[in-house]
């Protein structure tokens, strides 16, 4: 150990007394705290100058490298890579190639010690290679990295001969020779790369380098132009054609951005680091300038928008330029026949949608819109020029903006754009949509700088039109019950357009996007001629976009109330799957955190329930709901007191549409006096029949229902008619109507007995079961028991509601049938949320709303079955 | 040191989150967790298709506490996640033997 670090200490000595590396060092300290004032992409020249001056210098006063001149092993020190390209980041690699004419002598390690550590030990990555040019050529074809780094050679120091010498050979064999293999070895790179790193132009953590979009995509460009067109420097894509110089100048702006952050991202981490983490980004964003908020927008999502923007640029013309390079000029592309377009004016030419006469655009300028139809129904990507031709021309869009046709032709762009294809992306690019839709720019490049959202807006919200067609593809793992959906909605258009305006709203002030969005699609889509009711379901699909979401996480979806508000905010049964299908399709282009299985079970839930209630109609409809508030304004009116209003809110919908004004007043009078004993009777004569109305308001208890029934007909009440409603706070309600069999000339004393009677069952006193069945019936009403011309019949729907399983009774009528009925659902542990009891002649229908005591359905064919044959059985039990 | 796992309905969280900040419970975990108990999961039919909802989605808080304050806190969670019906979820305590912050080793009711 000691010898080692002795060693060390020798190499640090040794390398202080040199004073190249002195001076680059120095140097070196001096760009850093230029980085920090601020200053740009001259310091990539600069340090890469600085590396230069080191080498030149070192060079000349080698010794080593003299005697390997003079002693026959010539060598040229060639820089590679981005070094070689003269854009050098502060903690960039330094590239090195040491190459020999013929091969490689011995004592070229001695150069490597008298060259390279001194870099090492100022902590510089420094890459070496000593090699003859025969050794790189072959590892170039083999390797495309050392290929492309050799197309970023440059010459720094030695015997240049060698140098020209070497890139003759390399051009002769790889490019002359067969520029098409690069070419597409190149694109094949490119697309295996932005597989593994993502695209930066959108990602909140993107890799500045290798991600699509970013630096390496410009270095793909130039190495294309190297090989295509022998570029000497990136200038020569414009001069070539390949840019216009309008856009040369936008690539040099937005390289000129990515360098900087790059270089403040080396200084901040003090290594070589391409990925901007979140933790970085504030950071950066201070250092790149970004201060105060604008528009809503903190400082560090203005420089990701910014950043993202151009990344987006580079991506853009790296794809383009990779579609020219490659496409074919015959009628084929690949082993597929090309398409050909069906508009007039457009053509499509090797794999890519053109004009097919530039100058017409002008004269015609819808042809804009035509082109991208095409491309986006046959999924070709535009031409380099034909984009160009856009971008220049898109004022011409205000001649057409407001035209239906155009419309129409957005919304089957609309219906086309999916994960393979996004036109979308295409017509951002170049400016169009922003044009086409001005509300559009608010939101282009609008980062959202939280852990939930992934995407910027405007890609958000094209994820959200691709999901929405996704819906519709059977390949799709999202096709099963949302394409079911999707497929149901009449007017698709109708979610198209909502999904791509979703989130406009957050380019506005305001608490609200929905609203502020709802408020800008409006004034755009009428002013676009959209017929109203069209606007209306559009525009109340932004507003409420976040509604299900919401209603699925902040309230109890197992309270059949919620799902009816859903229903009444909603109402109709095309609109709710539309804002189910957006609620999810913008969830899952949010990003995972908004999108999980637990979510979707929530949503998915929420939406069977909401339907159910909607297609059921009686709840919800408009028409219920008007009776339900005029119902409530009248008892308020009347009672006017805050008690009963309080009352009337915990009141579910079912009773508030059934009862009447005098009888939701006569049951918040019986609920006042229920005192300590929990329930209170009343009794009513009705002047026209015999029949009496008994109404009951109790705390809800299991077997309440059935112990009013055996009470009453104990004491010989015979039940014609019969209802239970269960009011919030586990308040029940029923409502009995009975004719007495008994002599009516001492009424009063027999209904004492029946509040006796109600009393001791409640209390546990009695046993009304066993009363019952030790009560002799007098003989007219025995025979009417056990005669029976029709079997009963018991029925158990679990379709009709989705919180309840709905039995039907159907029987003919006895004394004591609804005791027994009742008092069997109560055996089964069942509560009765609701129930109508009516009799036609001696027919009687019997409906009970019931759950388990846990609050499920009945369900399982077995248990079905049981409960069937259980209340068969207490009916049969009872005629005996 | 006791750890309070508190199973409750979803939309229950922010009330139970309000609640326990006004009783000084500075921190938990929360977790989308989907079980089932009584409140058994259930079956959707959708034009002919069957849907299972086999588990109920509900939340999962967990509270690092002193062994003292357990019961404060249990009575806060069973106060204000109640509504009375099935499926308003449970709540489990267990004793927890060390507590340490990561960023400095500190230990015990300082890590807390």
């Amino acid at each position: 150990m000691p010898e080692a670090i002795r060693l060390v200490d020798i190499s640090v000595e040794k390398t202080m007394k040199q004073s190249a590396a002195v001076d680059l060092k120095k140097i070196r300290e001096k760009l850093k705290t230029r980085v920090q004032k601020g200053h740009g992409s001259a310091l990539l020249k600069e340090s890469a100058v600085a590396v230069d001056n080191y080498f030149i210098r070192c060079f000349g006063e080698s010794d080593t490298g003299q005697s390997l001149a003079m002693g026959g092993h010539p060598f040229a020190i060639v820089a590679l890579g981005g070094y070689g390209r003269g854009e050098h980041c502060i903690h960039s690699d330094v590239d090195i190639l040491f190459l020999f004419d013929k091969e490689v002598p011995d004592e070229a390690s001695g150069l490597i010690q008298e060259l390279v550590y001194p870099l090492w030990d100022l902590k510089m990555e420094v890459g070496y290679a000593t090699r003859s040019i025969a050794e790189t050529l072959e590892m170039a074809a083999h390797d495309l990295h050392v290929l492309t780094s050799i197309l970023d050679a440059r010459f720094l120091c030695g015997m240049s001969p060698i140098y020209s010498d070497f890139l003759q050979q390399f051009r002769n064999r790889f490019v002359e020779g067969n520029p098409k293999r690069i070419v597409s070895q190149i694109n094949e790179m490119c697309r295996s790369r932005h597989n593994t790193f993502g695209d930066a132009s959108y990602l909140m953590e993107p890799n500045i380098k290798n991600g699509k979009g970013g630096l390496r995509d410009y270095h793909s460009m130039y190495w294309l132009s190297r090989v295509l067109v022998g570029a000497r420097e990136a200038r020569d894509m414009e001069y070539s054609g390949f840019l216009s110089s309008k856009e040369f100048e936008r690539l040099e702006e937005s390289l000129a951005f990515i360098w900087k952050v790059r270089n403040h991202l080396h200084l901040m981490s003090g290594r070589k680091l391409d990925q901007l983490h979140l933790e970085h980004q504030i950071e950066l964003a201070e250092a790149m300038r970004f201060r105060g908020n604008v528009r809503g927008q903190k400082p560090v999502e203005r420089f990701m928008g910014e950043l993202h923007g151009h990344m987006e640029f580079i991506k853009h013309h790296l794809s383009l330029m990779l579609t020219q390079c490659t496409r074919s000029t015959k009628g084929f592309i690949g082993r597929r026949f090309l398409k050909r377009a069906r508009k007039p004016g457009i053509i499509t030419d090797g794999g890519v949608v053109n004009f097919a006469a530039p100058e017409e655009v002008n004269r015609r300028p819808t042809l804009i819109m035509d082109i991208f139809e095409e491309s986006a129904r046959l999924q070709y990507a535009l031409a380099a020029d034909a984009l160009r031709i856009i971008r220049e021309f898109r004022h011409l869009v205000t001649a057409f903006r407001r035209d239906a046709v155009v419309m129409k032709s957005m919304e089957r762009i609309l219906a086309t754009v999916n994960k393979e294809f996004n036109v979308l992306e295409e017509m951002l690019a170049s400016g169009f949509l922003e044009a086409l839709l001005p509300c559009f720019e608010g939101i282009v490049n609008r980062m959202q700088y939280n852990r939930y959202h992934i995407y910027p807006v405007d890609r958000h919200s094209f994820y959200t039109v691709q999901t929405i067609n996704e819906f519709a593809d059977s390949k799709s793992e999202l096709c099963s019950l949302y394409g079911k959906v999707f497929g149901e909605v009449q007017g698709k258009g109708r979610l198209h357009w909502a999904a791509l305006l979703h989130d406009i709203g957050k380019g506005e002030p305001g608490d609200d996007h929905g609203v502020s969005g709802a408020i800008l699609a409006r004034t755009l889509l009428l002013s676009w001629g959209m017929g109203k009711k069209k606007v209306d379901d559009i525009v109340f699909l932004i507003e409420n976009h976040l509604y299900l979401a919401n209603v699925a996480r902040r309230r109890d979806i197992d309270d059949e109330e919620t799902a009816i508000s859903c229903a009444r905010t909603i109402r109709d049964a095309n609109r709710l799957k539309m804002l189910y299908l957006l609620t999810i399709a913008d969830s899952i282009s949010t990003g995972p955190k908004a999108w999980n299985a637990w979510t979707e079970n929530l949503l998915r839930d929420l939406f069977f329930k909401v339907l159910d209630i909607i297609e059921k109609g009686e709840l919800a409809s408009a028409k219920s709901q008007r009776c339900i508030e005029k119902k409530k304004l009248a008892v308020s009116k009347r009672l006017d007191s805050d008690l009963a209003k309080k009352h009337l809110g915990t009141m579910p919908p079912r009773y508030l549409l059934y009862a009447s004004v005098e009888e939701i007043e006569e049951h918040l009078r019986l609920f006042s006096m229920m005192g300590d004993e929990g329930v209170s009777l009343s009794i009513k004569k009705r002047e026209d029949s015999a029949a009496r109305r008994a109404e009951i308001c109790g705390k809800d208890r299991p077997g309440l229902f059935s112990k009013l029934a055996g009470v009453f007909t104990l004491n010989d009440l015979d039940i014609l008619y019969a209802q239970v409603y269960t009011w919030g706070h586990a308040t029940a309600l029923d409502i009995f109507s009975v004719k007495p069999f008994f002599d009516l000339t001492r009424e009063e004393e027999r209904w004492d007995r029946v509040r006796r009677d109600l009393k001791a069952t409640l209390d546990g006193e009695l046993d009304i079961h066993k009363a019952l069945t030790n009560k002799v019936f007098n003989p007219a009403i025995r025979k009417k028991i056990t005669l029976s011309d029709t079997p009963d019949r018991v029925e158990l729907d679990n379709v009709g509601s989705s919180f309840f399983s709905i039995i039907e009774v159907y029987s003919d009528d006895f004394p004591g049938l609804l005791f027994a009925v009742t008092h069997a659902i109560f055996g089964l542990e069942l509560d009765i949320h609701y129930a109508k009891i009516t009799t036609h002649v001696d027919q009687v229908v019997d409906i009970f709303y019931v759950r388990t005591v846990y609050g499920q359905k009945i369900v399982g064919t077995s248990n079905i079955a049981r409960v069937k044959q259980t209340i068969l059985e207490a009916i049969l039990q009872m005629r005996l | 040191m006791r750890k309070i796992e508190a199973i409750i309905k979803p939309f229950k969280l922010d009330d139970v989150k309000e609640a326990l900040g006004e009783i000084g419970i500075q921190g938990m975990t929360v977790a989308e967790v989907k079980g089932y108990g009584r409140q058994k999961g259930h079956k959707e039919i959708y034009r002919g298709a069957e849907y299972d909802v086999d588990f109920v989605p509900k939340l999962k808080l967990e509270i690092i506490t002193e062994a003292s304050r357990v019961d404060q806190i249990v009575d806060m969670i069973r106060k204000v996640a109640n509504t009375g019906k099935i499926g308003d979820g449970k709540i489990f305590i267990t004793q927890v033997e060390r507590a340490i912050r990561v960023r400095t080793g500190e230990e015990g009711y300082d890590a807390l």
